[in-house]
């Protein structure tokens, strides 16, 4: 699996070692020129030093250079490294320096051709040294004996190449010490930058289905990872809600499937117990509760169809036909009740899932019909699109509204029954979302306000 | 025994009734906590059988009234849900055993007898007197190894006296436990239903079980 402290450290690491090796030859490279150029600007020195110092003895017309000098800028017999030699136009060496005895040094390259220069040369004992050489004349010569000469000054480039070692060997152990001593406080750094993110995933993984309320500790967490921690615990709370409704939908749903059950094997249990209670009348009370069952099955598979997302073949609605005949079956309980329905269409055709555009209209109108206080009025009105529905509810109030589509919620004191299971308007709810719209519910005066959308 | 059904489903509870009544058991019924309360105030129960989801204030906070009243008759808990911890809430506030729904009515019935045995601080549903052998969970009687049938009051009647040997009974507690609140016996209702368990109890030669106490009303005694 990657990981992120894994790849941070390779990758800062590695920049780090770059950083430190490139420094480190640079640094070592700047040196290198820096001693080249004193070096050479060492040969010029002496170079000049020796110029000066030359002399043309007019007396036995003879070319000499001031011992002294010579001994001053390094050429005494004692400093083997270190050599000049005077050359004329012919090429006669006119005057050497004591280190070189009756050797000759080489003639570097280039030396021919250019009036001033500066090359590597191989020096005597086969040791590598580097030469200056120059034009001149010597101030004396008057009579022009010795008119551009040439010199040329060459020392070893041991000690050169041995502080350039010194220098390499220092910046490399600085260098190897630096890396180690980096990727220390790396380590430290990336541990301590991605603790808070360690921490998280802890808390993440210890988040257990059963433990949902649990919630991530964002306070302490650094900006970059706060938004994640709170939409974190946002979508735990969430999932918390789904959670507990989902819990209380399939105990709700086990209740109610046991109470109905309950009554038929009891009833059945007295029956077979006591044949003569096998009434027509008792026969009839489990028929009623066989049928109470079937309503609720059917309400439950409804729901779980409107929120399963299986969708049926869309066919044509006649808005105003449907919503009749939603009526029609309701029509004993509306007589009885002497309550009063209007119903208002706004005549229309559209497509739509046959099944649970019924439910949509029945479940709207068995609500009405089964809660509005008798004699009162119950107001239908439909669109394509759209059912309002509006009855009288003088015992709702706004948190009941607010309770009214949750599954197998009743008011209190509702008997509960197969007609009145608490599941109806949570169907009318699944359907119209599941047919691309939704419901509203609002108290108005006392009246119940239920609107349902859906996209026709 | 006298017995509360605390229930909300009116099938249920018919059928509950019913079958219990069919047992010989004299049995109130209420469909909701308040109804319940005024009978659990006015009588006095052997035993009450709750359910938990009724309309209006569950079944556990009557529980918890109740027993904050004193009142000790043992509840059995009736109800669909099934959970651990709402078995757990129910015996913590005083119930007394518990039972899901859907139940039979032979275990309804037997924990009714089970409950009030242990009420009574009885290990054993029998009881043995003389030549007599009452089993009240069968209920079954037997005497000098001869069984005896009796109908389902008869059983009831002999149940209350039996239970308590030497106390006697007035008629008016009698009736309390062989009739419900809708059942209003004749007068003499009560002296024809211990005729009636004499002799079926007290064959020829056998020593009589029930006696009379004139004025005060009746005693078992097997001596």
């Amino acid at each position: 699996m990657r990981s992120i402290r894994r790849q941070m450290s390779l990758a800062v690491g590695i920049a780090a070692g770059l950083v430190i090796l490139f420094g480190g030859l640079g640094v070592f490279l700047t040196l290198r020129i820096a001693l080249r150029n004193q070096f050479d600007a060492s040969l010029r020195t002496k170079a000049e030093a020796l110029v000066i110092a030359s002399d043309v003895d007019e007396e036995e017309d003879e070319f000499e250079i001031d011992f002294d000098v010579q001994s001053f800028a390094g050429f005494g017999s004692t400093s083997p490294g270190d050599y000049f030699e005077v050359r004329t136009r012919d090429g006669e060496v006119v005057e050497s320096s004591p280190s070189l005895g009756n050797g000759e040094l080489p003639t570097p390259p280039g030396f021919d051709s250019e009036a001033e220069g500066y090359a590597m040369l191989l020096l005597p004992d086969n040791v590598e040294g580097r030469a200056h050489w120059r034009t001149f004349t010597p101030a004396e010569d008057r009579d022009h004996g010795f008119r551009d000469l040439r010199i040329i000054v060459a020392s070893d480039l041991g000690r050169l190449r041995r502080t350039l070692r010194v220098a390499a060997i220092t910046i490399g152990s600085f260098g190897v010490v630096g890396l180690v001593v980096s990727l220390a406080l790396l380590r430290y750094v990336v541990g301590a930058g991605l603790s808070p993110l360690q921490r998280l995933a802890d808390d993440v993984q210890r988040i257990d289905v059963r433990k949902l309320a649990r919630r991530l500790d964002v306070e302490d967490l650094p900006t970059e990872l706060a938004g994640v921690g709170e939409k974190l615990n946002e979508l735990l709370g969430r999932l918390e809600a789904t959670f507990a409704r989902e819990r209380r939908f399939s105990s709700n749903a086990a209740h109610e499937l046991r109470t109905p059950l309950a009554e038929l094997k009891a009833m059945a249990e007295l029956g077979a117990a006591w044949p003569e209670e096998m009434t027509p009348e008792h026969l009839a009370e489990m028929l009623e509760a066989i049928g109470d069952l079937e309503t609720l099955i059917e309400k439950l598979a409804l729901l779980a169809r409107a929120e399963g997302g299986s969708q049926g073949v869309p066919e044509p609605i006649d808005l105003e036909a449907v919503l009749a005949e939603c009526i029609d079956r309701r029509n004993s309980e509306i007589e009885s009740r002497r309550l009063r329905v209007e119903l208002r269409v706004e005549p229309g055709r559209f497509l739509c899932d046959p099944v649970l555009f019924r439910a949509v209209a029945g479940n709207l109108v068995d609500n009405a019909v089964a809660y509005s206080p008798e004699g009162s009025v119950v107001r239908i009105e439909a669109s394509a699109g759209c059912i309002r529905v509006v009855n009288e509810a003088p015992d709702l109030n706004e948190e009941d509204v607010e309770r009214l589509f949750e599954r197998f919620w009743r008011k209190e004191g509702v008997r509960a029954d197969g007609r009145h299971s608490g599941l109806g308007l949570s169907i009318v709810r699944s359907s119209a979302e599941f047919l691309g719209g939704g419901c509203r519910a609002a108290l108005e005066d006392g009246r119940l306000c239920i609107e349902v959308l859906w996209s026709s | 025994m006298r017995l509360l059904l605390v229930e909300d489903s009116k099938r249920l509870r018919g059928t509950l009734v019913r079958a219990l009544a069919r047992l010989g058991h004299a049995v109130d019924e209420a469909a909701d906590g308040e109804e319940a309360d005024l009978l659990v105030r006015a009588n006095r129960y052997e035993a009450i059988v709750l359910d938990l989801m009724l309309p209006g204030r569950s079944g556990l906070e009557w529980l918890e009234r109740w027993r904050g009243r004193r009142l000790d008759a043992p509840v059995i808990i009736l109800t669909a849900l099934g959970a651990v911890e709402d078995r757990v809430r129910g015996f913590a506030l005083g119930a007394d055993d518990y039972l899901t729904k859907p139940f039979a009515i032979e275990e309804l019935v037997a924990r009714l007898e089970a409950v009030t045995r242990r009420a009574r601080g009885q290990a054993d549903s029998r009881r043995i007197a003389g030549d007599l052998e009452i089993d009240f969970a069968a209920r079954s009687v037997r005497r000098g190894g001869a069984d005896i049938v009796l109908t389902a009051r008869e059983f009831s009647l002999l149940e209350c006296l039996a239970r308590h040997p030497g106390r006697v009974f007035s008629r008016e507690q009698i009736e309390a436990h062989l009739y419900n609140e809708s059942g209003s016996p004749l007068s003499n209702a009560v002296d024809a239903a211990v005729y009636a368990l004499r002799k079926k109890l007290d064959p020829d030669g056998k020593r009589p079980l029930i006696h009379t106490r004139r004025g005060l009303g009746y005693v078992f005694e097997a001596k």
